[in-house]
């Protein structure tokens, strides 16, 4: 699987969000990372997988309990495609305001609330 | 108008656009409902809708082909489908937006959900999109060619900002 697929699917998840977002806030362990989910070591160890795979964490093979650290670089893409599509919406919605206009103008009936 | 865009990593990555437009809601709700009016607001200015066909109601689809300015980059059919989960009249749209690509494929999951609400200039609409997945076709064509659909969608919204 590509890259970009593995960091929507990383994301997909509430509790690899909630790791990201504790990771936000500095390195961790594994243990650290598990505290909070009611969730056995090897199952947060899995969620972790997932999110280096994507590129989105990275671990240390230095200390022996290799902390966990963030790597926000890589959500840049998903960040650039959801911007690309927010720029197509704005411009529909500058298109549809100008033709709500219009419709008013030729029927004034139609600036009127239905109740 | 008023823009806001959720990107926090410590939320999902969705995003949310909010625009007051004025007109009563049930005209509103009219120009996104009936494909006579679909049609005429869907591609941004100076594109066209050539085709805009289906229904709108729960479980309907919509088949689409935008076609860019003439002479331009976007002077080719960029076709897509929404299908419909959720229709509350008047008041709520919940569809699944999927570009299509050039023999059909679909690029991208997106879930989308518009809500039309009474507002003192006339009807506040609010626009709110999780981008669920990239699917295979589009990750290849992304990353692989120059001239993919996935990138003439990019290119498209870079055109749309800088020219309007």
């Amino acid at each position: 699987m590509d890259r970009l697929s593995e960091t929507f699917q990383a994301l997909a998840d509430p509790t690899r969000r909630a790791i990201l977002a504790r990771l936000a806030l500095g390195e961790n362990s594994v243990n650290q990372l598990a505290e909070p989910f009611d969730m056995s070591l090897p199952a947060v160890s899995k969620h972790l997988k997932v999110l280096e795979r994507a590129g989105l964490i990275s671990r240390t093979r230095e200390a022996q309990y290799r902390p966990c650290k963030l790597e926000p670089q890589n959500l840049k893409p998903v960040d650039e495609w959801l911007d690309d599509f927010r720029t197509l919406w704005e411009a529909r919605l500058d298109r549809l305001d100008g033709y709500l206009k219009k419709l008013q103008r030729r029927d004034p009936k139609r600036t009127k609330r239905a109740r | 108008m008023n823009m806001q865009s959720n990107m926090d990593i410590h939320g999902e990555r969705s995003l949310t656009i909010t625009r007051v437009l004025k007109a009563p809601r049930d005209l509103v709700w009219e120009t996104w409902t009936q494909i006579n009016h679909l049609k005429e607001w869907w591609g941004p200015e100076r594109f066209t809708t050539p085709v805009m066909e289906g229904e709108v109601r729960k479980g309907g689809e919509l088949r689409i082909v935008m076609r860019g300015p003439k002479g331009s980059p976007w002077d080719k059919d960029l076709p897509m489908v929404m299908r419909f989960r959720e229709v509350v009249p008047g008041k709520k749209l919940v569809f699944e937006n999927e570009p299509l690509g050039p023999s059909g494929e679909k690029l991208i999951e997106g879930l989308t959900t518009v809500t039309f609400d009474d507002h003192p200039d006339g009807t506040l609409v609010v626009m709110t999109t999780d981008a669920k997945a990239l699917t295979e076709p589009a990750l290849t064509m992304i990353e692989g060619m120059n001239q993919g659909w996935a990138q003439t969608f990019d290119k498209l919204a870079r055109y749309v900002t800088k020219n309007l």
